[in-house]
């Protein structure tokens, strides 16, 4: 026992120490009449005895943006409109890493009943995310120049991850109280990928040679594509995505995941939650495609697999000015060198960004809870952590009120707001986890947004469970 | 107003470009000018010779062949001989002629030529046509000898020819000639009429002799001392037309060369031998004139003349003439001699340049045309830095202009540079690095995108000092570019179709 305890001891420490970057932490999480707590929590014990909604249970979209910021990017006039775009000025509001990503996600159909023993739950919706990891080097390579780079930071490095999917979700859910203290849930989910972009290396390496200006460039594509329809190359060797679609693609690229969550309340006030999301995978086996690129050897510039360009002959250079023929394909040849190569792949398999998170709640009374979390979700690009408190209340029985303090790594101006009102059966939401970020979306560097409508079936004047299930802690 | 201000502020509908200010390196262009290629660009290949040292040598020759050509000295003018006989008629009184000779004539003709007298021959070709009318009747048969010519066996020649008309013919080609009088050929013929007129108290036969095309293979003779008169006017090129610029040319060789096969010694002399450059003085290679030189019996080229001059030209090149006369048997030799149809007398003419000259005026023009204006450049470019290195090996400096120019226009648009000192001298044959700097602002990127054509000038300067060309000499030129760019790049929307 004394062994576990560590264990847990330090998995709680790695997440804190990993600063606590935050991904898709919402106040639903804490908010103990909202049947969607399920999601962080599949251990939860539900206050009712069914739930269902249809196409707008839950709609959710959760932004991590730690440099790309709207007012960065333009140049305003006098009137406060954007006139243009700065390339100089974005360059200079990037940091050397960056990242952008986004999880949105759209339950479609929920249905939760409480059973004799324990509770079964069926979900059905669809997920996009998609990250981007970048360094700052295109954009100040594009809005200074190579002259920015002869001196200390040469060479630019360019460097760009991205990763996106999309895929459906049908999840049959089950939760079950082991002894009064303890309750566990877990998830299976079905899921058929719809499209994937993966990128394993996105960079390149432009040397500018300080005395003569000569341009050494290497670079490094692998990506692996994934779309709903036929993609392909053409004779030219250039990417087509335009092959044929039909609805059967939709459930080609099967995947399966788990939520596994327990909940062991240690006292009357104190309870611990532990739970890991989306620990699965989509195996994607139609229309996948290999993307590699590295410096072709088109001609004299190639030079021992990088591009190497001391500049061009005076009789060459003559004939590019003058000759628009020539020009056209010398321009053709240059592209060769960067020109990427696609192969059909037979399959290949991606998992999903998985959560983990531990939580410790502290409930004043039957109404008032303080909670902090430690999350941590797994991204293509890395591992990303979040801190989060929390106050949830419920006044009334009606009303339910949730308010949240999240610390992500360069994000540490996140307070959340939560409302859900009960109006007879139906169950009205609305949260987010950044209160200012709502207000000025493109400026910020985290938000969420989670909105839905949820109805508690069948016995519409007993929301909450009967007396025998009934957690002592709700009392 | 809060809704309307935030609306202001994320109207990106007015967003008409790309804002950036930085700058950008690049290589441009390289190039390394050997002497050797400058050549090629010249196209100065053929005229160019590189010694082993490597150095460079103009070389032009001149030939004159068949100065005295044996065939032309052993033909003859065609030659006509009207000959008339009467004597008294020897039937008049007697029976009538049988089938014996009518009538024998003989008298001799004459084979002119001017320098030429043929004691023995072989007739390279020849052909005598006679014409005979008598008052006795028509002429039906003809016996012709002569004591000059004999078979290629030595037989004595007699040959009846057939008549037609009154008229027959002899070829004279593959006989065989010898006389004791010099170009003189004896003939002697029998003729035959057909129904004699016996009645006529004298008898009268005209005789006219056509000789044409001939010709001698060989002779054994005389030959006269003799001239012939010769003019060469040649012009030459050294450097094509967009250098301008004099030459002051020490060490010029001129050399003459050449083949006598003709048993007998001849000479040339040479009374005219000027040069003509644009822009300059005439003035005479060679002195004192007039110069004799030997032309002595040999079977193969061989040279007789040789001597160094100095000159100054004009760097395209210029004009040579000269006037001389070839004189044949210089020596009045008065012995028998055999001249061969085959024999010639070829002269050649070699003028070798070593490149070694100073140069205080010499300039090259080149242009380069431009096709810029369809090029859709963003007007970010505030100012184009070109670094111009040069490492030069060549031993005369050179100073550079460079002007846009706009053809349509017929204008110069800018002068990007104006007599820079481009290239420095390399007087000690080790690499020299000049590095140039040249800044185009905004306004003269302008220039040089509203340009067609640039004009470079180069001035050649080898500071007073005699310099050579070597194969060995070359020009490394490394030409980068800083781009300091400021400004906005516009989004175009794509016109849909």
């Amino acid at each position: 026992m004394r062994k576990m305890s560590r264990i847990l001891l330090v998995a709680v420490l790695l997440l804190v120490v990993y600063a606590t970057q935050a991904q898709t932490v919402s106040p639903v999480d804490f908010m103990r009449l909202n049947p969607y707590q399920l999601r962080s929590n599949p251990a939860a014990n539900l206050p009712y005895n069914s739930v269902l909604s249809v196409a707008i249970g839950n709609v959710g979209l959760d932004v991590r943006n730690t440099s790309l910021r709207y007012d960065n990017l333009f140049e305003f006039d006098a009137e406060g409109r954007p006139a243009s775009v700065s390339l100089t000025k974005f360059a200079n509001s990037l940091k050397e890493d960056n990242f952008t990503g986004f999880n949105a996600n759209w339950e479609l159909f929920t249905f939760y009943r409480r059973l004799v023993e324990g509770a079964i739950s069926i979900n059905y919706g669809v997920k996009v995310q998609g990250d981007a990891r970048y360094n700052d080097g295109l954009f100040k390579l594009l809005g200074y120049g190579n002259g920015a780079f002869v001196g200390e930071d040469n060479p630019a490095f360019v460097d760009m991850k991205l990763n996106a999917m999309a895929y459906q979700e049908l999840a049959v859910g089950y939760q079950y109280n082991l002894t009064e203290q303890l309750s566990v849930g877990g998830r299976a989910k079905l899921l058929f990928g719809l499209f994937d972009v993966k990128t394993e290396a996105f960079n390149a390496t432009i040397y500018t040679d300080p005395e003569s200006y000569a341009l050494r460039i290497q670079e490094s594509v692998a990506m692996r594509l994934a779309m709903p329809n036929v993609v392909y190359a053409d004779g030219s060797g250039r990417l087509k995505t335009d092959g044929r679609f039909g609805l059967g693609e939709l459930f080609r690229n099967p995947g399966l995941a788990l939520d596994l969550g327990a909940e062991y309340h240690i006292n009357p006030q104190f309870s611990l939650v532990a739970a890991v999301h989306d620990l699965g995978f989509i195996h994607w086996g139609k229309n996948s495609i290999d993307v590699k690129g590295q410096i072709n050897d088109a001609g004299q510039f190639y030079d021992n697999g990088d591009f190497l360009f001391e500049g061009l002959n005076v009789d060459e250079l003559q004939l590019i000015i003058s000759d628009d023929w020539y020009r056209g394909e010398f321009l053709d040849t240059l592209q060769r060198y960067f020109q990427l190569q696609y192969d059909p792949l037979s399959s290949y398999t991606t998992s999903l960004n998985t959560n983990l998170l531990i939580r410790g709640n502290f409930d004043l009374d039957a109404h008032n809870r303080f909670s902090a979390q430690a999350q941590g979700c797994f991204l293509g690009t890395g591992f990303r952590p979040a801190f989060t408190v929390a106050y949830c209340g419920s006044f009334w029985d009606n009303l339910n009120v949730c308010v949240s303090y999240t610390a992500m790594p360069e994000s540490y101006d996140n307070i959340g707001l939560g409302l859900s009102a009960m109006i007879k059966t139906c169950n009205i939401y609305l949260t987010t986890n950044n209160l200012l970020g709502v207000f000025k979306p493109l400026n910020t560097s985290a938000y969420n947004v989670q909105l839905g409508i949820v109805f508690n079936m069948f016995v519409p004047g007993k929301r909450f469970v009967d007396e025998s299930n009934k957690p002592s802690y709700l009392e | 107003m809060l809704i309307a201000s935030c609306s202001k502020h994320y109207d990106v509908g007015n967003v008409n470009g790309i804002n950036a200010e930085g700058e950008v390196l690049l290589p441009v262009a390289h190039k390394s000018f050997t002497v050797r290629s400058l050549m090629e660009r010249f196209q100065m290949d053929d005229a160019i010779v590189w010694t082993d040292e490597g150095n460079m040598t103009f070389c032009f020759y001149l030939e004159n062949n068949g100065v005295v050509k044996g065939d032309e000295m052993l033909q003859f003018d065609d030659l006509h001989y009207t000959g008339h006989f009467e004597m008294e008629n020897p039937y008049q009184h007697n029976q009538m002629p049988n089938e014996d000779t009518f009538v024998t004539l003989e008298h001799s003709v004459v084979f002119e030529a001017d320098n030429i007298h043929v004691m023995r021959a072989i007739m390279k070709s020849g052909r005598l046509d006679f014409t005979v009318e008598s008052n006795v009747g028509l002429l039906n048969k003809v016996v012709l000898r002569s004591s000059d010519i004999t078979d290629e066996e030595g037989n004595s020649f007699e040959i009846e020819l057939p008549v037609e008309d009154s008229t027959f013919s002899f070829d004279l080609e593959g006989l065989h000639y010898a006389t004791d009088s010099a170009n003189r050929l004896n003939l002697s013929y029998d003729l035959f009429f057909n129904v004699p007129n016996i009645s006529e108290p004298r008898l009268s036969v005209d005789v006219n002799i056509s000789g044409y095309d001939l010709a001698l293979s060989e002779m054994l003779g005389f030959v006269d001392r003799f001239d012939k008169r010769s003019h060469i006017d040649s012009v030459f090129t050294l450097f094509p037309n967009n250098l301008g610029g004099t030459l002051d040319l020490n060490g010029v060789s001129i050399r003459v060369s050449e083949c006598n096969t003709f048993n007998l010694g001849a000479c040339l002399v040479v009374d005219t031998a000027m040069v003509y450059s644009e822009g300059l003085e005439p003035y005479s290679v060679l002195s004192p004139l007039p110069l004799s030189v030997d032309l002595p019996q040999q079977q193969e080229f061989g040279e007789v003349f040789n001597q160094t001059v100095s000159g100054q030209l004009n760097i395209v090149g210029g004009r040579a003439y000269s006037a001389s006369d070839f004189i044949m048997n210089c020596e009045n030799h008065s012995g028998l001699v055999t001249v061969l149809d085959s024999d010639r007398i070829d002269t050649r003419i070699d003028v070798e340049i070593p490149f070694v000259f100073s140069v205080d005026d010499v300039t090259y023009l080149d242009t380069v045309n431009l096709n810029l204006q369809h090029l859709d450049l963003p007007d970010l470019i505030e100012e184009l830095t070109l670094d111009m290195e040069f490492v030069s090996t060549l031993p005369m400096g050179i100073n550079a202009s460079f002007f846009m120019y706009d053809s349509q226009a017929d204008r110069i648009t800018d002068t990007l540079l104006l007599n820079a000192d481009l290239i420095e001298a390399s007087l000690d044959g080790q690499p020299v690095t000049t590095k140039l700097t040249l800044v185009i602002d905004e306004d003269r990127v302008s220039h040089v995108m509203h340009s067609n054509r640039i004009i470079m000038s180069y001035h050649l300067d080898s500071n007073a000092h005699d310099v050579s060309l070597n194969v060995n000499q070359k020009l490394d030129l490394t030409l980068k570019a800083r781009a300091l760019y400021k400004g906005d790049v516009e989004l175009v929307e794509e016109e849909r179709l």
